[in-house]
């Protein structure tokens, strides 16, 4: 067994490879490990990756080679690279393009399968879930139908059979989507940045069928609304974005106005409020998936047909409610583009995101970008709050599926608020919480606005408006905030209350404070201490540190 | 067991003497470096001082560097990770030595005085030297030792010679330098061809040279003898021939290669965590139960197969060395005897392995000597197996020579060896080129043989996510202890553990400490003790043991001598803690040891131990004195105020009688009855009553009517009524009838004084 400890990579039997990074050729190795393998945690010091099939086959669609991985894994591991592990690389590589999807020449409902080989095919079509999808295209060949795409690569792939799929796409109605060079609102020059860049064209793939679809990872802040930007620049086509909620939707909208030459009444909102179907059309998962009753069918799915769209963009991509799954399993023939800060979902249908709408092309870690400075700086605290006036007792007392909660709105967590709000009384505060009647407190405790699911569009907009011309300092929100709130210049977080350990919400609510800033982003987290929700907060604790945050623990007084 | 184990050392020579006879050994599996490696006795103990540590495996840290050094709840000193590693084989790092040392050469001398003296002419004149020239056999010994000493005159004889003559001088030092003539004679014809006649005149050229000589014959038998002192030179120069044959082919296919085959102290550090971790129930057959065994197998997939053999070499080190043993149904690891080991010199670490590896096969550890000779090669099995069988043979002879038996017992036929035992434990890898078997060590028993210098692992990474990861290379002392206070995940070229809080619990359990716990994690991670995992982990160790009761003996050094002692690594073996500089614990069994030690090392320890407190007499003594100490303290107070002090003590005021506060109180308080007392106090007063005869004075809780009565009565015995409750049987003195009381609702009651007879 050879060691050469001064390399920065162990590879272990499992798959699993570990990245120092400390290492001065931590970037490079970093490069050349995201093409093929997944990031599952980055901790300070020491990033764990994944190597699977998907990656591999994601990596072999974009052209590496089984040598190339071989050798860069020889080169910088420490110990000798298990064999199982090459042995993986090679076979999963080699599947890679033994089954391809090609347009048929005649008929423009099917498409045609071709096999590397008749061995190849005859094992395809051992696959019971693939076989029933499969048509007989004349005595030589076998086809599907095209509407099927999605569905026959999904099971294709959970046999072991990725598929390289060069049908290529269903090109839509043309749409001239250029940049800004300066940007409307403030007139400062708009600038693509070069991850920004780099992740769009990963994407697009110089427009070959290869490219085209798939699911672009960045952190909360770092721009993902400028990647679809870019990216829509790219494909020049008209245009459906799905996002969470209303407020995303505004937000999208005005982004593209601002950063983009297409008129207003090019871009149009599809909400509970306005139904407006333009060139770019920025719809609502809530709407997609809105229907009468328990029975009926979903009313606006229709959306996905109404235009000849080019290009799909899923912004929160691990958000997709089950009934889209179905739905964009039949819109393989449009270029798809997800956006996500988290591949986490608490459902564990990542494999299903990604299938449908394709794979993983771009990937950064949140530190990464953090030192570079497009993102702030963040620490995470977890402040650990006692109980007063015999609380204690009360919680002890309670039943079991009552703790958490009576935990999360512990009274003794307001004075602990109070010192923070002093300590950051120049800085704009989010306070964030589950609890209803705890945040009402707390609006009424600070006379802070709140905002709820029951706010409605426009009060939050206005409220957003002033919240970033600083005429407010403190916004009090609940769940509503989790997703796609664009608060610029919210600096500093304190979430009172939270679910039972959400990673993809804890997430989420330090992605509000990620934008960058001259001094940093704190987010604060109170805990009860000794309770339930200290337990909860253990979890969400190791996710945050997983993902490389600095996450101090301090014993919170009032 | 061979007869050179049975020879282990047990003084301080052993280590030169062990070293002498691998190398001998060594000599005997035939490796080309030999040539340059020669080294007697004396010459390893004439090493400057400091070269054996400097050979060690892992060179630490000096462990006193820092003030108030942590250390682990063994007792153990914590052993700093090894930051260098020294090649180290038996004679490896020995270079060729130039010239004899002065014991060497008086020793020489000794042996060839007592030498008949026409075998020392012999071998002079075969050195070029002339004895009839010389007249007194002294100065004949005397030349004859200058000329060995100078290397090239053996070397220049040795090359002047035949080639058959080497090679059978080869064999017979192969063979032990003891042979018993016809036997051998065979052997040379099996091996190199020819005729027992021609190998028979071969060795009579020898013994003309003075190299080889017989033993006396017995009916017509006899052995042949190389003289001791002229062993070490020959293999010096006789390289070539004792070398075994290598081969080498790309298409050389590995049988059953395991993909991670890490050092034995790393999975057996690793084996024994999962172990202290996953206690294994065994079942009647003392086998572990199969599911228990196949997650086993299943967590070490990396490092053995489902049943393999190499699993089982590990079960068998840890069970023969007392490391795991079977308390109750579980097997239950010492962890105090897996870290003794792990902080064993690397040659004792090595030494207990061999002796494991022999009790698969004979000579396993020089099996594994010859092929490492191959420096990484393959070596065709027919040659090694040839190489064996002539070791095995010259053991049989050497004992058949000890016993005076100079004919074989045995026919002429070849035994056959084979070196599946080695290959299926996992130390030497199998390969196959056509039907050609070879083999070579596999980096298990290279890390064993020849350990990296450096493989640059000091420290491991924790994580902020309560993730450890200890790669391999790390030294694996630390990986057991990391093993005591965190869960052990994984097991493969990094292990990787987790810090729980059930862990960091069994960690207190296991003796480990808050601080020492904190500052092992905060010395040995690669980034520190980050602050989340710090907090954390001082709130789920709470106070625990913020105060601790030692029962030791202690050991203190004048300051003056601090430094020196801490320094002196052999001291610091015997250090079980450090308290502060120059106060240290040491195992009390071992206190003569440790006073040799220390004397050796120059200190004068004391000769008389002290004691806290010193001998019972002086401790009651010093008590008499206290006694005394406060009876003059007494005295030394003014009467007037101790007297109005005694008197005035707060539980002895009373109300002056007859006024009207004690007429108030004795109408609050009523008739004072027996003091209170529970059930148990209640039964012991009965008893004492009954066997004193004295009555009972109590207050009685009737549930009838819910009423207190007080009653005054003569116990007779304590039963049960009908429900089980246990009653007192008594005489009730003011209506003088039988009544039973359930003692539980006796409230008050006492004894009365005087003693009532039954007819009262």
């Amino acid at each position: 067994m050879h060691v050469r400890p001064d390399n920065p990579l162990i590879v272990q039997g499992d798959g699993k490879v570990l990245l120092e990074t400390k290492h001065p050729k931590y970037e490079e190795v970093r490069d050349f490990l995201s093409r093929f393998a997944e990031l599952e945690t980055s901790p300070e010091h020491l990033h764990t990756y994944r190597i699977h099939p998907l990656t591999l086959w994601n990596a072999a669609s974009s052209g590496m080679s089984k040598p190339e991985i071989v050798d860069g894994l020889r080169q910088w591991s420490k110990f000798d690279v298990p064999p199982d592990v090459l042995n993986q690389v090679g076979e999963t590589i080699e599947r890679y393009g033994l089954v391809k999807l090609a347009q048929h020449p005649d008929d423009r409902k099917l498409l045609r399968l071709e096999f590397s080989t008749a061995y190849v095919a005859k094992l395809v079509g051992q696959v019971k879930t693939v076989r029933e999808l499969l048509v007989e295209d004349g005595k030589r060949y076998l086809a599907i139908q095209a509407g099927h795409r999605g569905i026959f690569k999904q099971r294709m792939l959970a046999a072991g059979w990725p598929v390289e799929d060069l049908a290529g796409f269903i090109e839509g109605d043309p749409l001239r989507i250029v940049p800004r060079a300066l940007m409307l609102g403030n007139g400062k020059p708009f600038v693509v940045r070069d991850y920004q860049k780099k992740s769009a064209e990963r994407w697009f793939q110089d427009g070959r069928p290869q490219g085209g679809n798939g699911v672009i990872v960045l952190p909360c802040g770092a721009g993902k609304t400028i990647v679809a930007i870019h990216a829509m620049a790219k494909v020049g086509q008209k245009t459906l974005i799905l996002a969470t909620n209303g407020a995303a939707v505004n937000q999208w909208v005005r982004e593209i106005l601002d950063k983009t030459e297409l008129r207003a009444d090019q871009v149009g909102a599809y909400t509970g409020d306005e139904k407006n179907i333009r060139d770019v059309t920025v719809a609502t998962y809530q709407i997609l998936t809105w229907r009468a009753s328990k029975d009926a069918e979903f009313a606006h799915l229709h959306l996905f047909r109404d235009q000849n769209w080019g290009l799909i963009v899923y912004d929160e991509v691990h958000l997709l409610p089950a009934p889209v799954f179905g739905a964009t399993a039949e819109l393989q023939g449009r270029r798809r583009l997800g956006l996500t800060a988290t591949l986490v979902r608490e459902d564990g249908r990542e494999g299903d995101v990604f299938s449908l709408v394709g794979p993983k092309r771009f990937d950064m870690a949140w530190q990464s970008l953090e030192e570079q400075g497009f993102i702030a700086e963040a620490k995470c605290y977890e402040v650990r709050v006692g109980w007063k006036n015999g609380a204690a007792l009360t919680y002890e007392k309670a039943r079991e599926g009552e703790k958490f909660r009576l935990a999360a709105v512990n009274p003794a967590k307001l004075e602990v608020l109070d010192t923070l709000l002093k300590r950051h009384v120049a800085d704009n505060v989010l306070v964030i919480g589950t609890y209803l009647d705890q945040l009402h407190e707390i609006a009424r405790r600070y006379k802070a606005p709140l905002i709820t699911g029951e706010t409605p569009g426009p009060q939050r907009d206005v409220l957003f408006q002033k919240f970033r011309k600083g005429e407010i300092k403190l916004i009090v929100v609940s769940k509503v905030a989790n997703f796609s709130i664009d608060l610029p210049d919210a600096n500093v977080a304190v979430q009172v209350s939270g679910s039972f350990g959400s990673r993809q919400e804890e997430a989420q609510r330090l992605g509000r404070v990620l934008r960058p800033k001259a001094n940093g982003a704190h987010f604060y987290s109170l805990v009860t201490r000794e309770t339930k929700e200290q337990e909860f907060a253990m979890k969400r604790q190791l996710f945050l540190t997983e993902q490389g945050y600095r996450y101090y623990i301090q014993e919170g007084s009032g | 067991m061979s007869t050179e184990n049975q020879e282990a050392p047990v003084d301080g020579e052993g280590g030169g003497r062990r070293r002498r006879r691998r190398r001998r050994r060594r000599g005997g599996g035939g490796a080309a470096e030999n040539t340059t490696e020669v080294v007697t006795t004396s010459e390893v103990e004439s090493e400057e001082p400091g070269a054996r540590g400097r050979r060690q495996r892992r060179v630490f840290r000096d462990e006193f560097d820092a003030q108030g050094a942590a250390l682990p709840a063994s007792g153990k000193m914590v052993v700093k990770p090894k930051t260098h590693r020294q090649k180290f084989k038996p004679s490896a790092g020995l270079a060729r030595r130039r010239r004899m040392s002065r014991g060497e050469i008086d020793e020489l001398a000794a042996y060839f005085m007592k030498m008949p003296e026409t075998l020392v002419h012999a071998l002079y004149r075969a050195l070029g030297g002339q004895p009839v020239r010389i007249g007194e056999q002294e100065r004949v010994v005397q030349l004859t030792v200058r000329a060995l000493a100078q290397g090239n005159r053996l070397g220049g004889l040795l090359f002047q010679m035949q080639p058959r003559d080497r090679q059978a001088l080869a064999v017979l030092i192969q063979c032990g330098g003891l042979a018993p003539a016809e036997e051998f004679h065979k052997e040379l014809v099996l091996m190199l061809g020819g005729r027992e006649n021609d190998w028979a005149r071969t060795m009579q050229v020898l013994g003309d040279r003075g190299l080889v000589s017989a033993s006396a014959p017995v009916e017509d038998g006899f052995f042949y003898l190389v003289p001791e002192p002229l062993i070490d030179p020959l293999l010096e120069h006789l390289g070539a021939e004792l070398e075994l044959a290598t081969f080498q082919h790309e298409d050389i296919k590995v049988v059953d290669q395991r993909p991670f085959c890490p050092a034995l102290d790393f999975s057996l550090a690793t084996l024994a965590t999962y172990m202290d971790q996953h206690p294994p129930k065994l079942t009647q057959r003392q086998e572990v139960f199969k599911a228990q065994k196949e997650e086993l197998d299943k967590f070490f997939a990396q490092v053995w197969a489902p049943e393999s053999e190499v699993f089982q070499l590990h079960y068998d080190f840890l069970m023969m060395h007392g490391m795991i043993e079977l308390r109750g149904d579980r097997l239950s690891v010492n962890r105090e005897v897996v870290e003794e080991w792990l902080t064993l010199e690397p040659e004792d670490q090595r030494d207990l392995v061999f002796r494991a590896l022999e009790k698969r096969m004979s000579l396993a550890e020089w099996v594994l000597w010859a092929v490492n000779s191959a420096k990484g090669e393959w070596v065709p099995e027919a040659p090694l197996v040839a190489l064996y069988r002539r070791w095995r043979r010259g053991e049989d002879w050497r004992e058949r020579y000890h016993k005076g038996l100079y004919h074989s017992p045995r026919g002429g036929d070849r035994e056959g060896y084979t070196f599946s035992a080695l290959v299926n434990c996992g130390m030497l890898e199998l390969g196959v080129w056509g039907q050609q078997k070879v083999y070579r060590l596999s980096p298990r028993s290279t890390a064993l043989l020849d350990p990296p210098e450096d493989e640059g692992f000091s420290k491991f990474y924790l994580t902020p996510n309560y993730e450890i990861i200890a790669p391999a290379g790390l030294a694996p002392v630390l990986l057991f202890r990391l093993g005591e206070i965190a869960e052990l995940m994984g097991c493969d070229r990094a292990n990787t553990y987790k810090i729980t809080e059930i862990s960091i619990e069994q960690a207190l359990k296991k003796g480990w400490r808050r601080e020492e716990l904190l500052e092992f994690l905060r010395e040995y991670s690669q980034i520190g003790l980050p602050q989340n995992v710090e907090t954390t982990l001082r709130a789920w160790m709470g106070g625990d043991g913020d105060v601790e009761f030692h029962e030791l003996t202690a050991i203190t050094v004048h300051r003056a001598h601090i430094r020196r002692f801490e320094s002196m690594r052999g001291l610091r073996a015997y250090v079980l803690h450090r308290f502060a500089p120059g106060v240290y614990a040491v195992d009390r069994r071992r206190l003569p040891e440790i006073t040799l030690a220390l004397m050796e090392a120059g200190f004068n320890p004391g000769k008389e131990i002290r004691r806290y407190p010193a001998d019972e007499e002086s401790a009651q003594n010093r008590e008499r004195l206290h006694h005394l100490l406060a009876e003059a303290r007494e005295l030394r107070e003014d009467p007037l105020a101790r007297a109005q002090r005694a008197d005035t003590l707060p539980e002895d005021l009373h109300p002056v009688p007859g006024g009207a506060i004690a007429q108030a109180q004795k109408r609050k308080e009523g008739p004072k009855g027996p003091p209170r007392a529970g059930p148990q106090d209640v039964r012991g007063l009965i008893e004492k009553a009954i066997k004193g005869q004295l009555g009972i004075e109590m207050t009685y809780h009737s549930l009838k009517d819910d009423s207190r009565r007080q009653l005054l009565v003569l116990p007779e015995r304590i039963a049960l009524n009908r429900e089980g409750a246990a009653v007192l049987v008594a005489l009730d003195l003011e209506s003088g009838t039988r009544l039973t009381y359930a003692i539980a609702q006796i409230e008050r009651a006492r004894t009365t004084d005087k003693r009532i007879g039954a007819g009262a």
